[in-house]
């Protein structure tokens, strides 16, 4: 049944690839399907492709983290899907690939599996990046997927050595220690990349500022919380948190030089995604601290942040001349990079906190030190953008309107803003039950592999 | 002694990309690391003295090599050649764009823009 989310989108991508125009508007159905299809199924159930029992064949895992990671992707595809003004002529059987890919890397229970699924995901990707003429970006993000897909395919054939399976629970569960350190470094390096860690992260900028909104904003949001699942599912629930130590001082690095680097822009969009990829080494760091409520922690400031972005990259790639025509865009604009910064009162602000008060819980001190050092540059540019928006005299002969969808859709997602800033509960809810399927790895191997 | 030469070949993939100007040449570094990563799976499937792995009447004592690194191989090529059509293609559009491929002059036009 959970099989129907994949097929689905995909078959109507393929079938409506000769009248491409149309797609646009079989897109919000295709959304509304998968949801309904979501709400109908009930977590914790598995199923075995083809008949085939879990270590020989592949399965797909529907247990409490998958479930709310769905439900978070699709919709991120819903909203994106209500706006077909930000979709360029004809990507919308590419966004229908793509929504079919990133629901089969959050179901997928089979390492080899969620290569394919990466790889297709990838695909997807450079060819959004391309959107109204980006090559060069869109081919340098090529090269360095290419590379890091196939260290991921090393790191799965490396596991498939150490264990004879290629079944996340069944590699959890009989890994022979020896392969764990290669495994799990060839696959930090083949997420690196689509995970925005520092030093494979080069790409986002020149693929962010590709001029058309679609490409920051389904990247941005969408394709980045998949990749953060996959990231959790694989070193919290298959190697129990080895390796998360290294990834700790990555993610260090990485919010370090991300909001240094967005500092010294001089165009909005790109600021903004060195501070998308600083909010991902924030949310790598705070889950490699290790434990529940860090696991916790991370996914609820994930959540804050990409519904923050949603806001932030359409305004930027539409309008980034002037507010006063646009009032409602330039408020969602502000709530949106204040919770980003962690004003109390928006999202952002609960979030930072409740890492903060951890971190200290545990005596790790290093881990504020940075969080409260890049908050005060990201205070510095977040404002200075603000003042310059909003007191532009600049009135030039560029008058974009945003019609008045894509305006209601950015004034509900920053009323949420306010409203998870003052009641957190629901997303922290969402944060919880992920963290819970992710730490719980008896239940996961016995839901997978049957009473063992 | 395959796997060596698997590992050399990504190493000469990985050196493609540090040191040639040319784009074209990273694509072809691409796909040289792909080789390297598809032998290097199929040398770890393959059992000295055995055969290949199509069971039929000809064949009643299954003597086989591991048949599934070959499976997960042919996955991995049809991705890999997918990639490297939509890399070649995205290339000529850079040459449409820019009027050269090398990387140096590229970042001079972009920087003059």
């Amino acid at each position: 049944m959970s099989a129907l989310l994949i097929i689905i989108p995909l078959l109507a991508g393929f079938l409506f690839i000769p009248f491409k125009e149309k797609a646009k508007y079989i897109l919000p159905l295709v959304v509304i399907t998968t949801l309904i299809i979501l709400l109908l199924l009930s977590p914790d159930q598995t199923n075995a492709m083809g008949g085939w029992k879990a270590p020989f064949g592949i399965v797909l895992v529907l247990d409490s983290a998958s479930y709310y990671s769905l439900l978070v992707v699709n919709i991120v595809f819903l909203l994106i899907s209500l706006m077909p003004q930000i979709v360029e002529k004809g990507y919308s059987v590419v966004l229908l690939i793509l929504l079919a890919s990133t629901n089969g890397l959050v179901l997928t229970g089979d390492i080899f599996n969620s290569f394919v699924f990466l790889e297709i995901t990838a695909v997807a990707a450079y060819i959004i990046a391309f959107s109204r003429k980006n090559p060069y970006g869109a081919f340098k993000y090529l090269i360095l997927g290419g590379i890091s897909g196939a260290f991921y395919l090393l790191g799965a054939i490396y596991a498939y050595i150490g264990t004879g399976s290629l079944n996340f629970a069944d590699i959890s569960v009989n890994i022979k220690e020896g392969f764990l350190p290669i495994v799990a470094l060839l696959i930090f390096i083949g997420i690196g990349v689509e995970s925005k860690i520092f030093p494979l992260a080069g790409w986002v900028p020149d693929v962010y500022d590709s001029g058309s909104p679609l490409t920051p904003v389904i990247l941005g949001t969408g394709v980045t919380f998949t990749i953060m699942y996959l990231f959790g599912r694989i070193f919290i629930t298959v190697f129990h948190g080895y390796f998360l130590d290294v990834v700790f001082i990555f993610g260090l690095l990485t919010i370090v030089l991300g909001e240094l680097a967005a500092l010294r822009q001089n165009k909005l969009i790109k600021a903004l995604a060195f501070s998308s990829i600083a909010q991902a080494g924030l949310v790598l760091s705070t889950i490699s601290l290790g434990g529940y409520e860090a696991i916790k922690f991370g996914y609820f400031h994930l959540l804050n942040d990409i519904s923050a972005k949603l806001v932030l990259f359409i305004i930027a790639a539409t309008i980034a001349h002037n507010f006063t025509e646009n009032k409602i865009a330039g408020v969602s604009f502000s709530i949106a990079s204040f919770s980003l910064i962690g004003f109390p009162l928006f999202a952002g602000f609960r979030s930072k906190l409740l890492i903060l008060q951890l971190a200290f819980s545990k005596d790790n001190y290093l881990l504020p030190a940075v969080v409260l050092f890049a908050t005060v540059i990201e205070a510095a540019y977040i404002l200075k953008w603000n003042i310059k928006l909003w007191h532009s005299t600049n009135t030039g002969e560029e008058k974009q309107k945003i019609s008045w969808n894509v305006n209601l859709i950015l004034l509900i997602v920053a009323l949420l803003i306010i409203f998870i800033g003052i009641f957190p509960d629901l997303y922290l809810k969402m944060a919880q039950n992920i963290a819970d399927g992710l730490t719980n790895y008896r239940a996961y191997v016995t839901n997978v592999l049957g009473g063992m | 002694m395959v796997y060596y030469i698997a590992f050399i070949l990504i190493g000469v993939g990985i050196y493609g990309f540090l040191t040639q100007k040319n784009l074209f040449k990273h694509l072809v570094s691409l796909t040289i690391v792909d080789t390297a990563v598809n032998i290097f799976i199929i040398s770890l499937g393959y059992i000295e003295g055995k055969e290949a792995p199509i069971y039929s009447k000809y064949t009643p004592i299954a003597n086989f090599v591991d048949p599934l690194p070959q499976a997960l191989v042919l996955t991995a090529i049809v991705i890999g050649v997918g990639t490297l059509a939509l890399g070649a293609s995205l290339l000529i559009k850079v040459y449409e764009k820019y009027g050269t491929l090398d990387v140096e002059q590229i970042a001079t036009k972009e920087a003059e823009e």
